[in-house]
C-alpha cells in the first residue's frame, strides 16, 4: 500500500495545485528542471504500474512542446539562446503540472475518492462526475491495451510498419474502444442505479476521513 | 412474491422479444429461466427486476409486473433495489473499479447509513459469504468465481426479497461453479426467493424448484417442476438447448488428417513470471499439437493456462525454450506474424471487430488484412459460405456490434476459418448449452480437423470437451499432469486431483459413450 494512497485526494489535489503555482512563478529553466526532476522522482518512488507509459508520453510531449515553442519564438525574432531557454522553461512547466496531477489521481482509488467526496459533503452530481472520470479512466486504459493485444493476435501490426498502415490500423483500435466506452458508460450508469446511487441522496462512507487522511482498508492486512 | 401477467417487450420494430409471459415466483421459491441464445432470458430478468422500464425504456411494453403486489414500474429505483438484488450477466459491469469492501459498502453508503453500521454490516455479510479474505483487493483483480460471489454479496446487503441472477455460473470452472451454487443453496435454505437465468440446468440441480423454458419466439414453452425436467427431452428440443441430463454426441475418436510432424511444438517453455511463492508459472513445458485433432486443455485457476497461451501467442516473452509452427521456428516472430499461423479466439470477441458488417470482417480475414468495396466484391461468395457455415448467413449485413455475444463468437470462428491458420486456439468459448451454436461450433472444429489443422480448446466446460476433443491435457502448476486420450483423462489421477464436482457427470457421460 502506497503512503500516498492514504492521503485524502483533495489534499493531494491542493498540493498539486500549489506545485503548479510554484512552477509558474519560476522563471529560470534550471530551477524548473529541478522541480520537474523532483516530481518525476516522486512518481518513480510511487512505483505505479503505468509509470513507464507516462514517462514515454511525457518525453514525447516535452520534445514536441519544446520544438513548437522554439519555432514560434524564433519566428517572432527572439535570439536562439533566449528562445531555447524560454521553450525549455514552458515545456518543463508542462511536465511539472501534468506529473503532480497525475500522481494525485493515480494514487487515488475510486473508493477513496468516493469517501473523500462523501466526507466533504460534495453534491451527488459532482461525486458522480468524479467517480465516472476516476472509475472510467482505468477501465478504458485497460481496454485500450487489451484491444491492441487482440488486434495483434488477429495479425495486425498496430504499433509497427509504415505510418499509413498504422493510421489504418488505428481504426482497429479506435472503433472497438469507442464501442466499449459507450457500452461501459451505459453499464456503469445501470450499475449505479442497481446499487441505489441517487445524486439527490446524501451519501455516507465506511471510511474514517480527515482532511489529510483516508482510512485505506476495513481490516488491517494479514501479517 | 413476483407476478408477471401477460408481459411483453419490443425494442426494435414490431417483433417482440418477449410475448405473453405469465410467470409467478412464490415466497422462498427458486425459478430458473432457460432457453437458447437470444430467446429473451436476460430481457425477462430485466423486466422482473424493473430494469425495464425503469432504467431501460423499450419501444413497447405490455402486461404487468408486480413485486409483492406492487407494480415494479412505480417503485423508485433506490427503493426498488433494496427489495430486489440483481447480478447481471456481464458481472464486470457491476464492479466499478472498487475494492471488495468498497463494493460491499456501496449500496449502504448510497442510502446514507451510519458509518459504524456500514462497517458492522459489511463485516457480517462478508463473513457469511466467505469473502473477508478478499478485503483490500480490487474486485477486478479477482477470479471469475470470486468476482461473482462479491457482487452477489453486495446485492444482498439490504436483504432483498427477490434475487435476480443472470447466468451466474456461465464460464466458471467446476470448482468455482460449485462454490457459487453452494452459496445459492444456502440462501434457498434461508427462504430467499430467486429468479435465475441459466442454460446449464445441470448446475441448478438441488437448487431450483421449477424451470421455465423460453422458445425462440419469446414465449414460455414449458413451466415444469424440477423433478420433471430430467426426462422430458422434447422440451429441450423446443427451447433449443442441450439437456445436461443426457450424454452428448461423442466426437469421432480417430484422427482424420494426422501429420507425422506436429503443427505446433513447444519445448522446455518457461517465462519470467513467477508465482507468489517464487516458483515460475511455467517451469519448462513440452507440448505438441497435431493436425486433425482437437485437444482440450483444462486446469484449475492459476494453473498457468493463460500464461501458456500468451507465451505461445508472443504476448509474454519466453525465458527459455522454443516454439515452432509446422517445423519452422517461431521464436523470433512478432505477435502479428505468429497470428498468421496461430489463430486465437479470445473470450471477449467484441474487442476484435472494427468493420461495418459481419461480411466485411470475414472478407478482411480472407484477404489477409485488406478491406474496401473491391475486396469485398472479390471475396463475397467465399465469405458468405463461411458465415453460413457458422449459422450467420442471414446476419452478413449486420454490424458485428449488433450481434449477440454468442453470434460474435461464431463470427470470430468464421474469421479464423477464413484466415486458415495451422493451429486454432479457442479460449473458453461460451456457447454454454445452446443447441444451435454448440452444433455450429462442433461442425467448425470438424472442418478445421478435416483440413489437417490442429485445434486447442481451452475450457472449463467438460461436456464441451467431451463432445469436441479426442485428447486431453490437464495443466497443474505449469506442468502437464496428464496428456493423453480423453477417456483415459477423465479416469486419471490428475483429473481426480482437481477435485472438480463435475467429475461424476463426466464419468457418467464417459460410461454412456
Amino acid at each position: 500500500m502506497l503512503r500516498l494512497e492514504r492521503v485524502n485526494v483533495f489534499a493531494k489535489l491542493a498540493v498539486a495545485a500549489l506545485v503548479t503555482v510554484l512552477a509558474w512563478f519560476v522563471h529560470t529553466p534550471l530551477v524548473e528542471a529541478v522541480l520537474a526532476a523532483a516530481m518525476l522522482l516522486v512518481l518513480l518512488d510511487c512505483r505505479l504500474p503505468q509509470t513507464r507509459g507516462f514517462l514515454r508520453l511525457s518525453l514525447l510531449v516535452f520534445s514536441m512542446a519544446t520544438a513548437s515553442w522554439l519555432v514560434n519564438f524564433l519566428l517572432h525574432g527572439q535570439p536562439i539562446g533566449a528562445a531555447l531557454a524560454q521553450s525549455l522553461l514552458l515545456a518543463l512547466r508542462l511536465i511539472v503540472t501534468t506529473t503532480c496531477f497525475y500522481i494525485a489521481v493515480e494514487t487515488t482509488s475510486a473508493g477513496a475518492l468516493l469517501a473523500a467526496c462523501s466526507a466533504a459533503r460534495l453534491p451527488g452530481s459532482a461525486t458522480l462526475v468524479l467517480l465516472l472520470i476516476v472509475g472510467m479512466i482505468p477501465l478504458l486504459r485497460e481496454e485500450y491495451h487489451r484491444i491492441g493485444d487482440t488486434q495483434r493476435i488477429r495479425g495486425l501490426d498496430v504499433d509497427r510498419g509504415p505510418i499509413l498502415a498504422r493510421v489504418r490500423h488505428a481504426l482497429a483500435r479506435g472503433v472497438p474502444l469507442l464501442v466499449q466506452s459507450y457500452r461501459a458508460a451505459e453499464a456503469v450508469s445501470l450499475a449505479l442505479s442497481l446499487y441505489g446511487f441517487d445524486p439527490r441522496q446524501k451519501r455516507t462512507t465506511w471510511r474514517e476521513v480527515s482532511w489529510l487522511f483516508v482510512q485505506p482498508q476495513l481490516l488491517p492486512p494479514p501479517e | 412474491m413476483l407476478q408477471m401477467q401477460q408481459a411483453g417487450v419490443s425494442f426494435r420494430g414490431e417483433t417482440p422479444v418477449l410475448s405473453a409471459i405469465d410467470l409467478t415466483v412464490h415466497d422462498g421459491e427458486v425459478v430458473v429461466v432457460t432457453g437458447a441464445a437470444g430467446c429473451g432470458k436476460s430481457t425477462l430478468l430485466a423486466l422482473a427486476a424493473g430494469i425495464i422500464p425503469t432504467l431501460i425504456r423499450p419501444r413497447l411494453l405490455h402486461g404487468t409486473v408486480l413485486l409483492q403486489g406492487e407494480s415494479v414500474a412505480r417503485i423508485p429505483p433506490s427503493q426498488l433495489y433494496r427489495r430486489i438484488g440483481a447480478v447481471l450477466q456481464s458481472v464486470d459491469d457491476q464492479v466499478l473499479d472498487l475494492s471488495v469492501e468498497d463494493l460491499l459498502a456501496f449500496p449502504l453508503e448510497n442510502r446514507g447509513m451510519a458509518p459504524t453500521d456500514i462497517r458492522g454490516r459489511v463485516l457480517e455479510r462478508a463473513g457469511m459469504f466467505g469473502v473477508r479474505s478478499l478485503f483490500g483487493r480490487a474486485v477486478r483483480s479477482l477470479s471469475g468465481g470470486e468476482r461473482r460471489i462479491v457482487v452477489l454479496t453486495s446485492s444482498m446487503m439490504w436483504q432483498p426479497s427477490l434475487l435476480v441472477l443472470d447466468e451466474m455460473t456461465n464460464g466458471l470452472d467446476p470448482d468455482a461453479r460449485a462454490r457459487v451454487v453452494a452459496i445459492l443453496r444456502r440462501l434457498r435454505a434461508d427462504g430467499q426467493s430467486m429468479l435465475i437465468a441459466e442454460q446449464n440446468l445441470g448446475a441448478m440441480d438441488g437448487l431450483a424448484d421449477r424451470a421455465v423454458f423460453l422458445g425462440g419466439n419469446g414465449r414460455i414453452v414449458a413451466d415444469l417442476p424440477w423433478a420433471a425436467i430430467a426426462n422430458d427431452d422434447a422440451v429441450y428440443e423446443r427451447a433449443g438447448i442441450e439437456s445436461p441430463f443426457q450424454p452428448p454426441r461423442r466426437a469421432p475418436v480417430t484422427r482424420r488428417v494426422t501429420a507425422a510432424a506436429p503443427r505446433l511444438a513447444v519445448q522446455n517453455l518457461s517465462t519470467r513470471l513467477r508465482r507468489s511463492d517464487g516458483r515460475p508459472v511455467l517451469p519448462g513445458l513440452d507440448l505438441a499439437l497435431y493436425g486433425g485433432e482437437v485437444t482440450a486443455l483444462i486446469g484449475p485457476n492459476g494453473a498457468g493456462k493463460s500464461t501458456l497461451l500468451q507465451t505461445m501467442l508472443g504476448l509474454i516473452p519466453r525465458a527459455s525454450g522454443t516454439i515452432s509452427v509446422d517445423g519452422e521456428s517461431a521464436d523470433d516472430w512478432s505477435v502479428a506474424q505468429r497470428a498468421r499461423r496461430i489463430g486465437y479466439v479470445t473470450q471477449n470477441t467484441r474487442r476484435m471487430f472494427f468493420l461495418l458488417s459481419a461480411l466485411e470482417e470475414v472478407v478482411f480475414s480472407l484477404a489477409g488484412g485488406e478491406a474496401g468495396a473491391a475486396v469485398v466484391a472479390r471475396h463475397r461468395d467465399a465469405a458468405m459460405q463461411l458465415l453460413a457455415g457458422v449459422g450467420l448467413g442471414e446476419h452478413a449485413a449486420l454490424s458485428p456490434f449488433a450481434l449477440s455475444t454468442r453470434e460474435q463468437l461464431m463470427l470470430a470462428l468464421a474469421c479464423m476459418e477464413a484466415a486458415a491458420p495451422s493451429l486454432l486456439i479457442l479460449d473458453e468459448p461460451l456457447v454454454a448449452w445452446d443447441r444451435k451454436y454448440r452444433h455450429a461450433l462442433l461442425a467448425t472444429l470438424e472442418r478445421f480437423c478435416e483440413h489437417g489443422r490442429a485445434v486447442l480448446l481451452v475450457t472449463h466446460d467438460l461436456q464441451l470437451a467431451q463432445a469436441a476433443a479426442q485428447r486431453l491435457l490437464i495443466l497443474r502448476d505449469g506442468t502437464l499432469a496428464f496428456d493423453g486420450p480423453l477417456e483415459a483423462g477423465w479416469q486419471s489421477e490428475a483429473f481426480r486431483d482437481l477435485g472438480w464436482p463435475a467429475l461424476s457427470q463426466a464419468e457418467r457421460v464417459h460410461a454412456a459413450a
